[in-house]
């Protein structure tokens, strides 16, 4: 018996249900712009959990990719036209994340996670560099596009979800299931006329595509962008902390717990800011040892 | 078809093949030996799962050395492995319907192999007769002009060796394409090789006419 692949959307309904719901209940637009925050960043671990963790190529790396988006954003923004901006940012991210792309196609396993670290602590020192390009430590002010808050919260929401139709559409088609077939033995799959190399292309495009969209909206509520975007800690940590909470690749769980930790991580910074590390590395290490799957 | 010209290789200090020349056509050929006597070696090369040291493989007049794996497979040279290799955590119809050009090709795949009726099931739920029937399947939806099956009856019982080896010889026989087989099962492999290549310590030292071949690796065995 197929289960069906669907299934699992319905648990969006809740946290859909109380994001719609929160701009008529609550009047602060700083609550609404953490709430959209949450959102995004629940959207971003979805992401990296069906892309990443699913298949297997834990992405050390994310956060570059994550940045690297967003100063695409930024930079691209610095155009007037809407038209030209948009494309422009697309451009911008896919040639900043395709230096991921390398040990992507060259290396497994824990090699591909290790390389792949490298890239978000090379990028602070390259912004230092050209701060002409990436604005330096204060980082880049972003033109904002939207003329109410209240179509920003709502159009960032409508993204999260075509992403998450978009993600479903992925899973129960072709290419998801050679997705799974690379995470279970890549040597099998090429073994079986499987293009690995193109696949792993393509859901790179894709990932890139993602984040670029979900980052506009990130800079349009935030309203600048800089270097500490590309911090592994706590951005990646969490990113691997909500992918564990349930089986890989159950992106909608990852979703629930992206945003929950995200504000967690709120919590700690306002109230136990030194402690934070340390309850955060105790609760990785319960998640590990009590993850289901 | 298929021709390896003096090929070596080396694995550590340790001489895996040593000068191997052979050629396979449209036979169904079992290959032979003890382990360590560079039979799955042999098959690796020819897969591109490992490079040889010195030599050339050519298929279909093609020097075929310097292709991957993933070239060596579109150009029709498909293999098992000797430890059952599938996809573990996708059903029997998601390891090989994806693969097939045309999805006709892996209902027929599936027919063929006796695997229709569980299509839905994981491999883990499936007897290991069924997992190496499900390995040639996915050779099978890919077209092969050559099929490597790396001791397709190991661990099955007589009954299902017997089966599995008579589908063998008949994907063989309608399909038209050369088998090349790796079994220590000899009883099994006579009745559907035609020819017997045997490998000891990286050298062939017995390619022959399956009776002839038998005969020999017999002598050989019993020391006479």
């Amino acid at each position: 018996m197929k289960s069906n692949p669907y299934w699992d959307l319905y648990i969006l309904a809740p946290p859909l249900a109380v994001m719609i719901i929160t701009p008529l209940i609550i009047g602060s637009i700083y609550l609404q712009s953490l709430m959209i925050l949450s959102y995004l960043f629940g959207v971003i671990v979805a992401i990296y959990d069906f892309f990443y963790i699913r298949s297997g190529y834990i992405n050390l790396g994310y956060t570059y990719m994550v940045a690297s988006a967003a100063f695409a954003v930024a930079i691209a923004m610095r155009i007037h036209s809407m038209s030209l901006s948009i494309p422009a940012s697309l451009l911008i991210s896919l040639a900043m994340c395709s230096a991921i792309l390398i040990p992507m196609l060259r290396l497994r396993g824990p090699f591909y996670s290790v390389a792949t670290l490298l890239y978000p602590f090379a990028l602070a020192p390259i912004a230092r560099l050209f701060p002409d390009v990436f604005g330096g430590d204060a980082g880049i002010y972003v033109r904002p596009i939207f003329s109410d808050f209240t179509s920003l919260y709502y159009s960032s929401i409508a993204l999260g979800v075509l992403t998450f139709a978009v993600v479903s559409i992925i899973m129960s088609s072709r290419v998801g299931v050679i997705l799974t077939m690379i995470r279970d033995d890549e040597i099998l799959a090429e073994s079986s006329g499987v293009r690995v190399d193109r696949i792993k292309i393509l859901s790179h495009i894709l990932v890139t595509i993602m984040i670029t969209a979900i980052m506009f909206f990130y800079t349009q509520v935030v309203g600048a962008v800089s270097v500490e975007l590309a911090d592994p800690i706590p951005i990646l940590i969490y990113a691997l902390m909500a992918t564990a909470i349930y089986k890989p690749g159950s992106s909608v769980y990852s979703f629930i717990a992206g945003i929950a930790l995200w504000w967690l991580d709120g919590l700690l910074r306002a109230y136990l800011y030194d402690l934070r590390l340390i309850i955060i590395s105790i609760l990785l290490i319960s998640i590990y040892i009590l993850r289901r799957g | 078809m298929l021709e390896l010209r003096s090929i070596s290789k080396r694995f550590g200090g340790v001489d895996a093949l040593i000068d191997v020349s052979i050629s396979i056509n449209k036979d169904l050929v079992g290959i032979v030996g003890p382990n360590g006597s560079g039979k799955t070696t042999l098959f690796n090369i020819i897969s591109g799962h490992v490079r040889q040291d010195r030599g050339e493989v050519f298929f279909m007049g093609r020097e075929i050395s310097r292709l991957s794996i993933g070239e060596r497979v579109r150009i029709g040279i498909l293999r098992t492995f000797q430890m059952p290799k599938v996809f573990w955590s996708l059903s029997v119809w998601d390891n090989i319907a994806p693969l097939a050009r045309d999805r006709v090709y892996a209902v027929e795949a599936m027919k063929r192999l006796d695997l229709w009726s569980k299509r839905d099931l994981k491999p883990r739920r499936l007897a290991l007769s069924d997992i190496r029937r499900l390995e040639i399947a996915r050779c099978l939806v890919l077209s092969p002009r050559i099929l490597l099956l790396d001791e397709p009856l190991a661990g099955l019982s007589h009954e299902e060796a017997e089966d599995l080896g008579s589908l063998i010889s008949e994907i063989h026989r309608d399909l038209g394409i050369p088998v090349a087989v790796i079994e220590h099962k000899l009883g099994h492999l006579s009745r559907i090789a035609r020819r017997v290549v045997a490998m000891n310590a990286g050298r062939i030292v017995i390619d022959a006419p399956t009776d002839e071949a038998m005969a020999r690796v017999r002598e050989m065995l019993l020391g006479l």
